[in-house]
């Protein structure tokens, strides 16, 4: 499906004889992609083959000879780049977590009398907003329960839409929220417009958020999880954390209420259940430098960027403490990230006001 | 991150524990560098001269150089070649080609492409030099051929090798005997299988072993003072440090400080133009850890560092580093090369 370059005209024309090896080479490139254990539950949710045709294919132990064959069930059938597209949102929505997601936020309703939650409307005027901008693209929408996911593959100039570098925005319906993976500064505003206008709101924009994991975006920014941030009334432990599993004797009392204290204040902090996964989180920090006596104090503001990572960024941050890497309470510019929902900062000196963003 | 001694035994730890005992054994006499090793290591420790470059009579030739840039290269330490003759090139060239290939015969190569005919070239890359007394350096290129090509395609190279001794000191060169070539740092980037033939043979040839060069956080330390702030393509980059922070589950801190900005810190801290001390060093690195405490109230000296891109140079705890300026690129070399002399074991 790569797109040649040529008239629009001509690619029209070719589309006829050309469309069929390009979608079998699409879908073979989509099978190959997956891992083979993921195949059979992919097609099942997918729901496009019969459940005959998917058991006849779990005798195949190679995927490319896999794919030929789901290919050959798709051409019988007759299949369409529409049911080519809907199988690749499948796809991803089941390997969200290979993509990293931005979100948008739209705010102040509009006038119109639109009901946000009539999804077919939704989906007419997304697309004949999209259509008005661009004629090489394809839309698809698929609904797993309360979000909405839209697949949409441009084309450059005249060019066939690549289906192979798709847009994917997942909606939730009752909230003005979208997620946004594989933009292009190109069509940002195209579907950003087409948003706005399917869903009846006058601004959007983009949230210093971004993150593998769907699932603890939306924990953060719908606040779903359990939230001890704004506790100003101390509680007390549970009975585990109060006595350590060995006390050394000769460790001093001074030692052990330090360790309460360090117990009490994450406790404070993060609570007990579980906390939403970021692998990342960044701060562009233009502060001053606050150095010793003839050391740095020309340099206004210091400039750095400091980048946290790792497989579950909150749980790190919240083992830091005990393990005697960081003072407790822990700076308020890592344990603001889950109810602000934002992890992407910019600190600068709290004197301006202004264009200050948290040195909270 | 994982090293063998960790303990869980992975396939690939496994063989590179395997590896790294091929590499043993030397004839070279035990303890005749050790007092020059120990009097370069104590002085190295304290304070490094920043080497002024040099006008060597053969300058580095901008192709040779491309070959070493933007690539990742990882390094070893390697005892002084017993025998090894500059004039014998080419024969080596056909010795270890033909080692190549009975290597592969048994089957140890199978990675490499056993279809592929592999061919070893040996040659010299003066332009390394630091000084006149440095060792000449030596190029090794393994390219490979398809069995069926036309005349005239080019090989593609597959594995290169490398191994130097730019600024060595004297002292070492002095002590080694006329019988020995010392060229204590050895690179390479490609195929690890390809490493292990090539290392094997050298120990059979020459009696040199080879050891696993590691980059201490000290030294990725003093890496990231020195060659911080010069102008790369026409721009200076910034500084990046990394840090593996030692929590459960595992985290890392990159710390990037605009390059204007680290070196207007640097020059407060720094005295003399001829040389840095450890204690400038720790100075900066101290006010470094300030400035982020302040902010995160993280600790990074409880945590380690373990990879450094300065403005001329990346390198990684493990051993791995890349050039990213043809013009420090010799004297990046002999910071490394002084690294690899105070890692060889005698």
């Amino acid at each position: 499906m790569a797109p040649t370059p040529g008239s629009a005209k001509k690619a029209r024309r070719e589309s006829i004889s050309a469309m069929d090896e390009c979608l079998s080479e699409f879908i073979k490139r989509m099978i190959v992609r997956m891992p083979l254990a993921e195949v059979p539950a992919t097609l099942k949710m997918w729901g496009f083959l019969a459940e005959k045709d998917l058991q006849s294919l779990t005798l195949w132990k190679s995927k490319e000879g896999l794919a030929m064959e789901i290919v050959n069930l798709c051409e019988s059938k007759k299949a369409t780049i529409d049911h080519a597209a809907d199988l690749d949102i499948v796809y991803h929505h089941i390997n969200s977590k290979k993509k990293l997601w931005c979100v948008y936020q739209m705010s102040v309703l509009s006038d119109s009398e639109m009901n946000v939650t009539d999804v077919a409307k939704f989906q007419a005027i997304f697309k004949k907003s999209v259509y008005s901008v661009l004629k090489n693209v394809t839309i698809n929408f698929r609904e797993f329960g309360e979000a909405l996911w839209i697949r949409i593959a441009c084309g450059k100039d005249c060019m066939k839409p690549n289906q192979y570098r798709p847009t994917f925005v997942v909606y939730h319906t009752q909230t003005p929220y979208a997620f946004f993976n594989g933009i292009t500064s190109a069509h940002r505003s195209m579907i950003c417009q087409g948003l706005l206008l399917a869903a009846g709101y006058r601004h959007i924009q983009e949230l210093d958020l971004k993150s593998r994991s769907l699932e603890s975006m939306q924990d953060m920014l719908f606040k779903k999880f359990s939230q001890p941030f704004q506790s100003h009334h101390p509680r007390s432990l549970p009975e585990k954390s109060c006595t350590p599993a060995i006390v050394d004797k000769k460790v001093s009392y001074e030692n052990i209420k330090e360790k309460e204290r360090i117990q009490h204040v994450m406790h404070e902090t993060f609570g007990d259940g579980p906390l939403p996964k970021l692998e990342y989180a960044a701060y562009k920090l233009e502060t001053s430098f606050n150095g010793e006596p003839g050391i740095a104090e020309k340099i206004e503001p210091f400039r750095c960027l400091v980048k946290f990572s790792g497989p579950h960024l909150l749980e790190s941050f919240r083992t830091l403490a005990p393990s005697g890497l960081a003072e407790a309470p822990l700076s308020s510019l890592l344990t603001c990230i889950p109810h602000r929902g934002r992890n992407i900062f910019k600190i600068t000196e709290k004197k301006q006001p202004s264009n200050s963003q948290a040195e909270n | 991150m994982q090293t063998p001694s960790d303990g869980v035994s992975t396939p690939k730890s496994r063989s590179s524990a395997r590896r790294s005992s091929l590499f043993h054994s030397s004839r070279y006499p035990p303890g005749t560098l050790t007092s020059a090793r120990r009097r370069s290591a104590c002085r190295s420790l304290s304070k490094r001269k920043i080497q002024q470059s040099t006008t060597l009579e053969e300058p580095l030739d901008p192709a040779k150089a491309a070959l070493l840039l933007q690539k990742q290269w990882t390094l070893y330490s390697v005892t002084p070649m017993h025998k090894f003759t500059y004039t014998r090139l080419k024969e080596y060239s056909k010795h270890l080609s033909a080692h190549i290939a009975a290597e592969k015969q048994k089957g140890l190569a199978v990675e490499v492409g056993s279809e592929l005919t592999l061919k070893a070239t040996f040659s010299c890359l003066p332009g390394l030099k630091g000084k006149d007394r440095d060792p000449l350096a030596l190029l090794i290129q393994i390219s490979s051929k398809a069995p069926f090509t036309k005349a005239g395609t080019e090989d593609r190279i597959v594995w290169t090798g490398l191994f130097c001794g730019t600024y060595t000191e004297d002292d070492i060169l002095d002590m080694v005997p006329q019988t020995f070539t010392c060229l204590p740092l050895f690179l390479y980037n490609g195929a690890e299988a390809l490493t292990a033939i090539v290392g094997t043979w050298f120990q059979k040839n020459f009696d040199c072993c080879f050891g696993k060069l590691v980059i201490s956080s000290h030294d990725l330390t003093w890496l990231a003072v020195m060659w911080t702030g010069y102008e790369v393509h026409g721009h200076v980059p910034a500084t990046e440090l990394i840090f593996s922070v030692p929590v459960e589950p595992h985290m890392d801190i990159s710390y990037t400080i605009h390059a204007e900005d680290f070196k207007a810190l640097w020059n407060d801290i720094h005295k003399s133009k001829d040389e840095v001390t450890v204690e400038e060093v720790d100075h900066l690195f101290q006010c470094l850890y300030s400035h982020f405490f302040r902010h995160f109230k993280i600790h990074l000296s409880a945590t380690q560092l373990v990879k450094v891109t300065a403005s001329v140079v990346s390198a990684h705890c493990e051993g791995k580093v890349k050039f990213l300026s043809k013009d420090y690129l010799i004297r990046v070399l002999g910071f490394i090369t002084e690294l690899a002399v105070n890692n060889i074991q005698y």
